[in-house]
This record gives structure tokens, sequence and C-alpha cells, in this order.
């Protein structure tokens, strides 16, 4: 009996656990978030357009490209503030729950949504002169990450609604 | 559905609820969840044990009532 209470308290204290650490990793990538689009993208990419590699003689081009970007944080930011919810949960001991499922599938299609959002505004302003090839080439390369995660969550959310229904019948074997 | 009619024994054997729970060895929320019908299973072990509690045959706590229906006394 006290060895089967010594093993719920070492899990209980192991889901605590790892609930803190998710939110100090998800504290931690709004961190680095604010940073890369209050002062990387506006600042280094200001200086980074007037490099040689990508000088022209039109300065318009990188303040639309900028405001373009700069509206991904805002999924970013939802997806950020969905995932510590998710770790609120998994701190309550409903790491299986319809509730994670739902948050994760909320995830995935804001992640899709702002890679989708981002490569066709790229391609826009490709198309009407207003970007570089090489900018582009990068701004693919992040969208192919935003798909992957967005792959990841749809597939977690799966995963999660199952574990959850079959968790579900499982408490309520008697 | 299967409906578990643990009331009708507790009277006959004068035994409470709470005494059959530690006896089988679940929690009172799990005699209660038996009760009303919200269990998906049962296990053969928890049956046994329910049946030694109250010293009767499975028949006589488990009642079959068809969909819609309301159980017989």
């Amino acid at each position: 009996m006290n060895y089967g209470r010594q093993r719920k308290a070492y899990s209980n204290m192991k889901q605590k656990s790892l609930s803190n650490w998710l939110k100090i990793i998800f504290a931690g990538v709004a961190v680095c978030m604010a940073v890369v689009y209050c002062y990387l993208l506006p600042v280094w990419g200001r200086e980074c357009f007037n490099t040689s590699f990508f000088y022209t003689e039109d300065s318009a081009w990188f303040t639309p490209w900028l405001i373009v970007t700069l509206i991904t944080a805002v999924p970013c930011c939802i997806a950020i503030v969905l995932g510590w919810r998710i770790a609120i949960e998994i701190g309550r001991d409903n790491s299986f729950s319809e509730t994670n499922s739902k948050l994760l599938m909320n995830i995935s299609f804001l992640a899709a949504l702002d890679a989708g959002y981002y490569f066709v505004a790229n391609i826009v302003l490709l198309i009407i002169g207003m970007n570089h090839p090489a900018v582009f080439f990068l701004v693919i390369m992040v969208c192919f990450a935003g798909v992957a995660i967005s792959g990841v969550s749809a597939a977690l959310s799966h995963l999660v609604y199952k574990a959850a229904k079959i968790n579900e019948e499982n408490e309520l074997t008697i | 559905m299967i409906v578990i009619n643990v009331d009708v024994m507790l009277a006959k054997r004068k035994m409470s609820v709470t005494e059959l729970a530690e006896r089988v060895g679940i929690t009172i929320a799990n005699i209660s969840i038996l009760k009303n019908g919200k269990a998906k299973a049962v296990k053969l072990e928890t049956l046994n044990r329910i049946c030694c509690a109250l010293n009767c045959q499975p028949g006589d706590v488990l009642e079959y009532v068809p969909d819609g229906e309301s159980s017989s006394d």
C-alpha cells in the first residue's frame, strides 16, 4: 500500500516537473520571439537590406516585407498561449484529455495558417517586384518548418484524443 | 443494458455501501458508478469480490434491461 502511494507521489512529482519544464520552454520561446520580432527583424533586417547583396534602388521594399513578417507573430503568440494551457493541463494530471487534443489541433491549424499566409504573401511580394529571391528561399525554409509543426501537432492531437478515450474507458472500468 | 443492482442485496445482507466498498476493495465513488450505470466495464475479479462480499450469485446483482425500458423490481 505504502509502495503504491510512493509511486503515485513520484508520478505526480514528475508530472509537475514536466509541466514546469514546459512552461519554462514556452516562456523562453516567447522571449526569443519577442527579440526576433522586435529587434532582429527590424534592425538587423534593415542592415542586411542595406548590404550590397540585397541593395536595390527602391528602398521601399523592406517595410512592406517587414509588415508581412510581423503579422506572422500573431498566430505564433496564440500558439504559445495554447501550449502554455497544455502545460497547465499536464500539471493537473490531465495529460490525455479532449481539451489537450483540441488545443493541439488548434496549434496545428495556426501553424498551417501562418505558413500558408507567409508563403503566399512572399510570393505576391516577389511577383510585384518587392522581394528578393534569396529572402524568398529563406521564407520557404521557415514555411516548411511551420508545415512540419502543423503536421506533428495534428498527429499528436489524434493520438491524444485516442488516448483520452482509452483513459476514460479505463477510469469507468471497475 | 446491464444494470447492477447491489441495493437489494445490501438490504438483504444488512450491509452499508461503505462496508461493501471496503470488503470489495474499491472506492465508494466506484460503487456509485456501478449503481448509476455509468460503468463501461466490470472486471471479473471485481464481480467475484462483490459476490463474495454479498454471498450471492452474479445473477442476483446483474440484470439485463432492454434499452429504453426501466428496470423491473
